[in-house]
């Protein structure tokens, strides 16, 4: 079975070329657009892999990764962070909230597919080798 | 599967944006016959419910005629996430529905509409009499607008949720179409912005033209009401060019303060640096926010560039890494463009020293090669050579005499006639100069200038006695500039010409000894000033000028 991917940001243009990227790869991809819906997905649809923005309506990125690692059924989804903030994540506070990479937009999505695979150990990759050579 | 209640506000974002959509599913739902009434998630009314038929318009008098029990079907819905049915009091249908958004529940929608259930004769007796209608008025109106059976209901309400979710994929594909246009539309410009400063940089270009193109260029792009660019010495504190694009009350030295202020961090950092909420030691009230980098060579930092007051918004990382990468190209530019600068230094450095070395071994001619050299680059200008060509005669001009040094002391120092066999061997010198010179490639050009400054026009001159068209225009333009200095200078065996005299010759040989065009040229520049110009400058290429201290 495919890896699930669950991609969360609140501008269009970030869902659908980061999707884009990993359904070429052969994720599969469900989006949220707020900080809350990607939290209920997180619970209902268990995702392999989380990717976020860091400034969201209603729950900041941050705060949704906090929040994870807080709930037993969630904790282990690992999380990459997108940022178009002027600075860096404190370290402290990217390990507290299990943040494993961070991208700051305008960011390569073939840099952050490489990141997921990464993460993902390369399983359930099945277009991987596709998407890298395109 | 049943989803977690949503809190109001995200129903009201769920609901925010779908104005357009619900305008066109009503639209479509008129003409089925069904008044569409929305209901948000809370259970209460979006907006007045809007009748599609005649019957309706008189039995609802401005409300729904069943409020209540529309109300208690919302309710229903909402409860059971599930379609739900019930008739009106005057019989009509009443169909709602959920309508997601997101896989939220955000609302119900309610589809009323008159059935032909209600055209029984019995029927329409009954609810006549408890309306208190017209039996005789009422039949016509129900009749034009029953135009579904009860059991449709399903159908239609399957029908109204297509029409729904179609809807709002068209209006989801239509946001996200113009959130990706506005996009692309941005990358193209900083993608163009990239391409036009990387293909403008020119060795040849000052700094202060490439900064001011990377500048203005910044300033359309970034959307900010100024862009600065500072370049310093090895000093901060030694500014030595501030370039601006946009308005923005700062002085340029306030500009230096600030980067002063702000380089250590920056260098730091290595990167762009936001700084949203600005605010420095030294009160700047025109500076709200900014974005810096600092321009950086293998030596060191030597400047900054900065983007400030974003319109509209805040600095974000997008921003700074446009800077950013402008930055790192503006930094390659200006390191090249000092290296050039100083291997150009270098070299005219020791161009010069060799030249006062054969004007040290013959005093009267102290400083004739600089000026030979300067008259050549006024008459290539005016002819409109390009720069390149320009600099080329200009060191023709400078190296016409190198091959001196291989003459005699003696036979350069002589006061009165030369012998045939000293000027024998004073002739040798333009061909020894050449020589001299020939193993220098990036001298090649200036040669021909120099191995034959001595040869005429009418073929008379030295050493080959080439003619008319055979004699390039950079040995014609050395030629005339080494007569005119000679003429105009003290020499070992004679004091300098007057000026009018110096004009009678030049025009007697033009055609025979030198190119009429040139000559024209020179004679009509003001002879009297161009010479003072050309003297005041003796001295300051090689200010410790060596022919002065033995005179």
């Amino acid at each position: 079975m495919n890896k699930r991917v669950l991609v969360a940001d609140d501008e269009a243009y970030i869902l659908h070329v980061v999707s884009m990227k990993l359904k070429n790869a052969g994720f599969d991809v469900i989006t949220a657009v707020d900080g809350e819906e990607a939290l209920e997905l997180c619970t209902s649809e268990q995702p392999d892999l989380l990717i976020t923005d860091y400034q969201m309506p209603y729950m900041s990125g941050l705060e949704l990764c906090k929040q994870l690692r807080s709930r037993d059924e969630t904790r282990s989804i690992p999380a990459v962070m997108l940022t178009a903030r002027g600075f860096d994540i404190e370290p402290a506070e990217m390990m507290e909230a299990g943040i494993a990479a961070v991208f700051a937009k305008p960011f390569s999505p073939r840099e952050v597919l490489a990141a997921v695979c990464d993460l993902l150990n390369g399983q359930g990759v099945e277009g991987g080798e596709r998407a890298a050579s395109s | 599967m049943p989803m977690t209640k949503m809190t109001t506000e995200a129903t009201r974002r769920g609901l925010e944006g779908l104005e357009k959509v619900f305008e066109r599913v009503r639209a479509d739902a008129g003409e089925l016959g069904l008044a569409l009434w929305l209901w948000d998630a809370q259970g209460e009314p979006l907006d007045a419910f809007q009748p599609t038929c005649e019957f309706c318009r008189v039995v609802s008098r401005g409300d729904h005629c069943d409020r209540s029990v529309v109300a208690d079907l919302v309710a229903r819905v909402i409860q059971s996430e599930e379609r739900a049915q019930a008739r009106g009091a005057y019989g009509c249908c009443l169909a709602a529905l959920p309508v997601w958004h997101r896989r939220r529940l955000i609302g119900v929608a309610v589809a009323s509409f008159c059935v032909r259930e209600m055209l029984d004769e019995e029927a329409m007796a009954r609810m006549c009499d408890r309306a208190g209608l017209d039996r005789q008025a009422t039949e016509p109106l129900l009749r034009a607008c029953c135009r579904h059976d009860l059991d449709e209901a399903e159908y239609l309400m399957t029908v109204l949720d297509r029409l729904l979710q179609n809807e709002q994929a068209v209006q989801v594909a239509q946001d996200e179409l113009a959130s990706l246009s506005a996009n692309l539309t941005v990358t193209y410009e900083e993608l163009s912005v990239l391409y036009t400063i990387s293909s403008s940089m020119k060795l040849t270009q000052q700094p202060q033209d490439f900064l001011k193109r990377v500048c203005d260029e910044l300033l359309e792009v970034m959307n900010v009401e100024a862009v600065l660019a500072v370049s310093h010495a090895e000093r901060p504190a030694d500014v030595d060019l501030v370039v601006r694009a946009g308005t923005i009350d700062l002085d340029d030295a306030t500009a230096a303060s600030l980067v002063k202020d702000l380089l250590p961090r920056v260098v730091q950092a290595g990167r762009a640096v936001v700084d949203n909420r600005f605010a420095p030691a030294s009160a700047l009230p025109a500076v709200r926010n900014l974005v810096s980098s600092a321009l950086v060579t293998e030596q060191g930092p030597i400047g900054m560039l900065l983007a400030v007051n974003k319109k509209g918004r805040e600095f974000d990382s997008a921003d700074a890494k446009l800077l950013g990468s402008i930055v790192n190209q503006s930094s390659v530019f200006l390191a090249n463009h000092r290296l050039y600068a100083d291997l150009q230094d270098l070299l005219m450095g020791v161009l010069h020293a060799l030249t006062a070395t054969i004007d040290a071994k013959d005093p009267y001619t102290c400083g004739h090669s600089q000026r030979v050299a300067r008259v050549s680059r006024c008459l290539a200008e005016k002819i409109g050579f390009a720069p390149a060509k320009v600099q080329q005669i200009y060191l023709a001009g400078l190296l016409h005499d190198i091959g001196k040094i291989g003459i005699p002391e003696k036979t350069l120092r002589k006061e009165g006639r030369l012998t045939d066999e000293e000027y024998k061997d004073m002739k040798r010198h333009p061909v020894l100069g050449a020589k001299i010179l020939g193993g220098i490639r990036q001298l090649e050009k200036e040669i021909t200038g120099i191995m034959h400054h001595h040869e005429r026009l009418d073929g008379k001159g030295y050493p080959y006695g080439l003619k008319g068209d055979e004699l390039p225009m950079e040995a014609r333009i050395v030629g005339l500039a080494d007569s005119f200095d000679a003429m105009t200078s003290d020499r070992t065996y004679r004091k300098a010409l007057s000026l009018e005299t110096v004009v009678k010759e030049i025009r007697d040989h033009a055609g025979t000894q030198f190119d009429p065009k040139l000559v024209d040229i020179l004679l009509s520049m003001d002879l009297e000033s161009f010479l003072q110009e050309i003297r005041q400058e003796d001295g300051k290429v090689f200010p410790f000028s060596l022919d002065k201290n033995r005179r």
